[in-house]
């Protein structure tokens, strides 16, 4: 159902089907975030 | 960097809690619905309530699969496997739902019944290959992540001319169940069950994308957050719901944008569109009949319809008169409001649907939160 996933990447995966591929870009936005979050109330 | 591991930092979850403790307006109540069960069993496991000020509440929603499913449905594939003499092939969690007859699929396959738990819908096609002589019924159930699977399969039984496998379509939706709840009356009129706003599901999202929610917050005024299935993912949804509330804003934001578009996933959807199309009604555990709420079969491939191809038609069966399962997965009860909770219904034996998966509101309670109540 992830035609375009390539070896080495992330999907998520339910019942043994592929289902959505995961954007680390966006992933290491959100991690960005929580770390700004940890900075701004040292 | 697995992804998984670095969305469930401790420190970081504390963070986020000192955010959410500094954003909340203490004059205020909060009450979110987390519609899934995936995020339900997420709160639990990590003790996510004991982290959020007192003045936030979560509200179970009904998003997990083997909860909502009627018993009257069971009943049907425990008669496929009892009396038709078919091979019944399911996901585990199905197997111990709790049916007629102090009946369960798991029982049933003590009595005789050839019933066989699969992992993905190719265990179940691989089944129908190795026994050409048995009829295979694949008993298909779940929300928008499992459908697409089940597609596939019937797709593939088709090319292959695979005549001896059906599938016992019991697929529902997930926005129809958000209307559901946004129209009850616990919710609309009488205002027992306040829902401030909505923590939209993870995987699901990842197949439909975050615009089906749009209506939600235009038509109703709710906020919808769409989020990841870690802790630190959940933190952060929470925490943008209460800003929305704060800013009196009701909008759709997506928190799990690594794995969510706005449109989803389209191959996904266009196989679901090929092989299935909308039911009339469906009925539901907890939420009774709800209109195009579920998916059948189309007739295009209604060779493969195991309700055409056995002449089967539903019958309602109302649930143990104990249990509040129902109440339960609308959020007007919690597990520990229920009499036989953690008495007669344990994980072990569960005499409600929502005891048997550990997404139900009451297994995962019962796993991770029954201490709460024993102190208090």
């Amino acid at each position: 159902l992830v035609p375009e996933a390539q070896v080495g990447q992330h999907v998520i995966v339910h019942v043994g089907h592929a289902i959505g591929l995961l954007d680390e870009e966006e992933a290491q936005a959100s991690l960005a975030l929580f770390a700004e979050f940890a900075r701004s109330q040292a | 960097m697995k992804f998984v591991d670095e969305f469930r930092d401790g420190a970081l979850a504390q963070n986020l809690a000192a955010s959410l403790r500094a954003e909340v307006d203490p004059e205020r109540r909060y009450s979110f619905m987390e519609f899934c069960g995936g995020h339900t069993h997420a709160i639990s496991r990590y003790g996510l309530s004991d982290l959020l000020p007192e003045n936030v509440r979560m509200v179970h929603g009904p998003g997990c699969p083997v909860c909502v499913l009627p018993i009257g449905r069971i009943d049907m594939a425990i008669d496929l496997a009892l009396h038709q003499n078919v091979i019944l092939c399911t996901y585990g969690d199905t197997l111990r739902v709790p049916a007629s007859d102090n009946l369960s699929l798991l029982k049933a396959k003590a009595h005789g019944g050839d019933i066989r738990m699969v992992y993905s819908t190719l265990d179940a096609l691989q089944i129908a290959r190795d026994n050409p002589g048995r009829e295979v019924v694949f008993f298909a159930i779940g929300f928008e992540t499992t459908t697409p699977p089940t597609a596939l399969a019937i797709l593939q039984a088709n090319q292959e001319r695979l005549a001896n496998f059906s599938v016992l379509c019991c697929h529902v939706l997930t926005p129809a169940a958000i209307t559901q709840i946004l129209e009850s009356p616990e919710v609309r009129q009488w205002g027992t069950v306040p829902i401030d706003g909505f923590i939209g599901p993870a995987h699901v999202s990842t197949v439909i994308g975050s615009r089906p929610y749009e209506f939600f917050a235009e038509e109703y005024r709710k906020p919808v957050v769409i989020a990841g299935f870690e802790p630190l993912d959940v933190m952060q949804a929470i925490l943008m719901l209460i800003q929305q509330v704060n800013d009196g804003r009701a909008e759709v934001e997506n928190e799990f944008s690594r794995a969510v578009s706005r449109d989803g996933n389209l191959k996904a959807q266009d196989r679901v569109a090929e092989v299935f199309e909308l039911r009339h009604e469906f009925e539901w555990r907890g939420l009774s009949v709800v209109p195009y709420s579920a998916l059948k079969i189309r007739e295009k491939y209604g060779l493969f319809d195991t309700e055409r191809r056995f002449k089967m038609a539903y019958k309602s069966v109302p649930d143990n008169k104990a249990c509040e399962c129902g109440a339960i997965l609308r959020g007007v009860k919690r597990p520990q409001d229920c009499k036989i909770f953690g008495t007669v219904c344990t994980p072990e034996n569960p005499v409600g649907s929502c005891m048997v998966s550990s997404e139900g509101a009451c297994a995962a309670h019962y796993s991770y939160g029954r201490y709460k109540d024993m102190t208090a």
